[in-house]
Formats: C-alpha cells, structure tokens, sequence
C-alpha cells in the first residue's frame, strides 16, 4: 500500500510542470498567426519611424483579408505581403513550401557584372587568396580586390599576402558590388589594416521595449589598428543597390575614414540587425531590431550613399567597360584623392 | 556585532561539508555507540548513465514546445546515514530536440548541465526504525545551451538558473533481512540479506534567480564587432520558479558498493515581464555507487 502511494506522488508530480506551465500556444488559426505576427513586429521592428511607416495602418489593411478559411499558402501570401510593407531585406517568412524575401537590388539598377572585369581588367591568372580574388589592374598601377561574400573566414595570412603583394601600388580597388553580406566580424578584420589608431567608425542601438521609440542609448564601434602589415594608398570602395547587410555596414564605417572613397551606387541598406522566431502554426521570421547610426547620427538604412556616383548603361555594358572601374581608375592616377 | 551566530554552530554545518568534499579527513565526533556516527558512515562516488526526456519553450521566440531526448551522465558524491544525507551532484545531458506542429518539423539541439548540493537532516519527531524523514536545503546551478538553426539569427540561447530550495524527503527502509527462498516454476531461488531502500525528496525552489535574455533577445556585440555571448542578457534575482523531486531505490552489494535506480523529475521557468523561458526534464537513471572510504 506504501508503495501504492509513492507511485501516485509520483503520478502527481509528474503532472506538476502542466501546472507551471502555460497551456500550449501552437495554432493553425489565420488570425491567430496574423496577429502574433503583426504585435511581435510591432513590438520589437526597429525601423519604423526611419522609414515612416504606419503599422496600426497596415494592420487595418492587411486583417481585412484574414479569415478562417484561408488555407496555407493563401496565409503566407498575405503574411509576406504584409511584411514586405517594411521594404527590408532582413525581413523574412519561411514555411516548409516557401521563403518570402523583399529583393533589395531592384530598387536599383544592375550596376556590376563579374565576366566584363574578367575578360577587360584581370589576367586569366588572377588570384585567389582566402574569399578575395584580386590582380593588379590599369599596368599594374592599382590593386583591384574582390569581395562577394563577408563569409566570416577573413583571415590575416589572407590579408598579409594581398596588402603586401599590392604594397608598391598607387591605389587600391575594394569592390563589394554585390555582395550581400554576411559575418560584420570581416569588417573590423579589413578595416583594421587601414587606420593607425583607435577610431570611432559608427553607432548603433537595440529595441530595449516595446514602443517604436525605445531603444538602448547608442554604443560606439571602434576600429582598432593591426599591428600586421598595412596599406597606406587610397582605396577605393565599389558599392551598389546589391551592397547589402554587412556590406552597408561596411561603407558607413569606411564614412569615417578619411582614405576610402565610395564610389558607385547606394548601397541596398540592411543596417539593422535581425532577429529570428516562430508563429504559432511552426513557420519562422525574422526581422531588424537595430539602428547603426553615422558619427553626425544619420540613419542610413535605405542605403548608404556613394561620394561619387557612377551608373553603369546598357552601352557601357555592351563595350565591355565598367564605369565604376575606371572612374576608381582615374581618381587613383591622377591623385584625386 | 556581525559575529551573530556562534563559530561551534558553523562548525555543525561546515565540518560534515567538508567530510564529503576530502573523503579522506575524519574528525572525531561524539556519539553514543547506538547511533550511527556521521563521520563513520560511508562516502560513495556515483557514476551512471540515464534518459532524460525533457521539453521546453521559450516563448522569446516561439510559442511552441520542443520535445527530445538527452544522454544524462551522472557523478556524484553521496554521504548518508539515517541523521543526514549529503550529496553533491554534477550531472550533464545533451541531446536532440524537435518541435513537430501540422507541416512543420524544427530540430533542436541542446547542452544541460547541472550541479547540485543538497544536505538535509533528520526529523527526530516523525522517523522511526523503517520510515525515515528529512529535511534540509537543496542549491541548484543550472546552464542550458540550445541550438536551434531554423531560428536564423536567434539560432543560439543561453539560460543559466540558480535556485536554493527546500527540501523534504522520506526513506523506507525496506532491506532483506533474512534469506529466502522460493520456486520460480521449477527453479529454486535463494535470495540473500540485502540492504535496500527507498527515497523520494521534494525540492521547492524558495530563492530563484536566472541570467536570461533581454528584451531584444540578441546582443549587438557582433555588429559592434565585439566578441561575446552575453550580450545584452540581464541577471533576474528572486525570479522565476524551480520545483524537482527524485525517487531512488537503492540496492546494496555485501562489500557496501550498491545500485541505484532513479528516476528524477526537474522543472522551472523564467519569472518578470519578459517572455519566459521554461523546461522540464523526466530522467530514468542507473548508477554504480562505489564505496570510498
């Protein structure tokens, strides 16, 4: 019998976290999901007042449309309709039969094609180094520096090799056309080889509740000085609408330092860093929940512009020139800089 | 005068603390040769392996429950007689998780380990010669590392839990005093004295605190390009809630080495006004319990 009774403590107590716990919150509901959607953006979407956005508006729009009988892709549909209001590349909504993205490159136009640089600017023995492909370009006057991915694996062999190899030139190319960022870490291992002291690049700051106005106060970030080999020339940075994420955040920290130059289009923006979570149905999201900010407090996050804008045509395409290459080319030679 | 409790009380508390921690160190107590003296009862180092079944929600990020299955590795050093039990636990799982709802099925992966000193004393009143009650305190430290790629840039989190609680626990004694023996169908069957018992203990979290994400969830350190996990989490004193209970049979060899079968039951969660965080783990668990001194 007093064994009886312990197994029935037992029982009870394993039924004891169902009384800790809430109940479970999982839901196939349309409007369910809509709503817990719509709130946790509301809550924690960093980006609305610099994008002047009327979230209670697209609520209004957007519940019209939400009723019990919507199957699942007719909810995906109007859920990634309604998060592409925010115009954010960092913004996303994956089920298990599709993934909704807002195309940042085509609110520009395609500004950069890899094959014209290869078959007009580079040897047919370009190297390789790490993530980087880079030649000396215009008689070996400048070094041109390939960047597609920031892929987290910059390392500093990879980057002793390239500053030294180009060390002699009068200039360097740094082209990040394209490249939709990745691991920001990349950022502060290049830009550490270009300054001689500590430098105060950008600030940034986080939702900290849940009104559209709370945020943290700002946090510096610094660039830090390698003690590995330098480059001292004037570099060149290549953007364009397709300049996304850490690219962005790339430029705006390069806006601090007085020997890079931008050079090309705006770039797509994506200055937020984003976040991730689950609807009540098991689908994921994520969205931005930061502000980088320039030393003068200017938000960027439409894109940061170029010093020098240069779009590259049909014509320019169809005679194989690149006019962001050459006006780089031309600022370097005849020390515009 | 900050000196408000007497040294010799410390002493009363410290000296068997010590005793388990240098099983080697035996001070002299005074006792009556009736009563089993602390300091002669044994110490046994625990190793064994379990199942941890556990489940667990953090609605930071997700409104749903994940489910898995942990490989549950347990040592421990254990003290006790029929006045005190003493044990001190480091125990670590690690395992899969999966969260299925309708269409969707997300993995998990995740890291739990946990340290544990309980000491509970005997309560005169209620024990006798069979039944045996307890009470005392139970401290937890717990860190739980979870990995969970379909979140993207929330894939990683992070929980630590403190939690000092109460305790009360109850043991039968239930040994094999004499030898028996029986048919089992035509075998003949002898079974030895054997010294065995049951436990169950209780433990309710009295002062709770945690380290927990903020209100973003995620830091800023990688886009400041600074290095760091923890980023923007937030230490949450008298937060939260623990409760936990374990019963355990114990069945002893004639060298005093012994067995034990547990099964353990762990639940808390977070506390305040942000999302809270919340797990609970059902551990099946055998152990070898070697004696040591």
């Amino acid at each position: 019998m007093k064994y009886y009774s312990l197994l029935l403590i037992l029982i009870f107590l394993v039924s004891c976290e169902g009384l800790m716990f809430e109940d479970s919150k999982g839901s196939k509901d349309p409007e369910d999901n809509f709503e817990y959607l719509w709130r946790e953006c509301d809550e924690k979407y960093s980006l609305f007042e610099v994008k002047n956005i009327n979230w209670d508006s697209i609520h209004d729009i957007y519940s019209e449309r939400i009723h019990p009988g919507l199957n699942d892709d007719q909810l995906f549909s109007i859920l990634a309709e309604m998060l592409n209001e925010l115009k954010d590349g960092h913004v996303n909504l994956v089920s298990y039969f599709n993934v909704s993205y807002f195309n940042i490159e085509r609110l520009g136009s395609d500004n950069f094609d890899f094959r014209i640089i290869e078959d007009n600017y580079l040897s047919d023995n370009y190297y390789t180094t790490g993530p980087f492909k880079h030649d000396f370009i215009a008689s070996g006057q400048v070094a041109y520096v390939r960047f597609s991915e920031f892929s987290g694996i910059v390392g500093d062999d990879n980057l002793d090799f390239i500053l030294k190899r180009y060390q002699d030139t009068r200039g360097m190319i740094f082209d990040i056309r394209e490249n939709g960022g990745g691991s920001p870490y990349d950022i502060y291992s290049f830009l550490a080889r270009f300054v001689e002291e500590q430098t105060h690049v950008f600030n940034s700051r986080i939702k900290s509740g849940p009104g559209h106005r709370e945020f943290s106060d700002p946090e510096p970030a610094y660039v830090y000085p390698s003690d590995s080999q330098k480059y001292t020339h004037p570099v060149i940075l290549l953007t364009d609408r397709g300049s996304y994420s850490a690219s962005s955040f790339f430029a705006l920290a390069c806006k601090a330092l007085p020997n890079i130059v931008q050079v090309g289009d705006t770039t797509g923006g994506g200055l937020g860093l984003p976040n991730g979570g689950q609807l009540p149905n098991g689908w994921q999201y994520r969205f931005s929940i930061t502000q980088a900010l320039d030393l003068a407090g200017n938000n960027w996050e439409t894109g940061v512009p170029p010093d020098i804008t240069v779009i590259m045509s049909e014509q320019d395409r169809m005679r194989g020139i690149d006019p962001v290459i050459e006006t780089a080319i031309s600022l370097i030679l005849l020390n515009e800089l | 005068m900050l000196n408000l409790i007497p040294v010799r009380s410390w002493g009363k508390f410290l000296l068997p603390v010590l005793s388990l921690l240098l099983p080697g160190i035996h001070v002299g107590a005074q006792s009556d040769s009736t009563r089993p003296r602390f300091f002669d009862t044994p110490i046994h180092f625990e190793s064994g392996l379990g199942v941890d079944i556990a489940h667990y929600r953090d609605f930071a990020t997700s409104p749903l429950n994940y489910w898995g299955a942990m490989a549950a590795v347990p040592l421990s050093l254990i003290r006790m007689n029929d006045r005190t039990d003493i044990e001190l636990t480091i125990r670590n799982s690690y395992g899969a998780f999966v969260m299925f709802y309708g269409d969707e099925i997300t993995p998990s992966s995740a890291y739990v380990n946990n340290f544990q000193y309980s000491h509970l004393f005997r309560i005169k009143n209620w024990s006798g010669e069979r039944w045996n009650f307890k009470a005392g305190a139970t401290y937890d430290f717990t860190t739980i590392i979870r990995v969970n790629p379909s979140l993207l840039n929330n894939a990683s989190g992070y929980e630590m839990f403190s939690t000092l609680s109460g305790s009360f626990s109850v043991r039968l004694e239930a040994s094999r005093k004499q030898m028996k023996e029986f048919k089992l169908i035509f075998l003949p069957v002898k079974l030895k004295p054997r010294k065995r018992l049951l436990t169950f203990r209780l433990d309710v979290g009295a002062l709770n605190a945690n380290v927990r994400n903020g209100y973003a969830y995620i830091g800023q350190d990688a886009v400041l390009g600074r290095l760091g996990i923890f980023d923007g989490y937030e230490i949450n004193l008298l937060s939260g809630f623990r409760m936990g209970s374990r019963l355990d049979y114990f069945y002893y060899l004639k060298n005093q080495n012994a067995f034990r079968f547990s099964y353990l039951w762990d639940a808390y969660m977070t506390g305040g006004d942000l999302p809270a965080f919340e797990m609970a783990h059902h551990i099946l668990q055998f152990s070898l319990l070697f004696k040591l001194n």
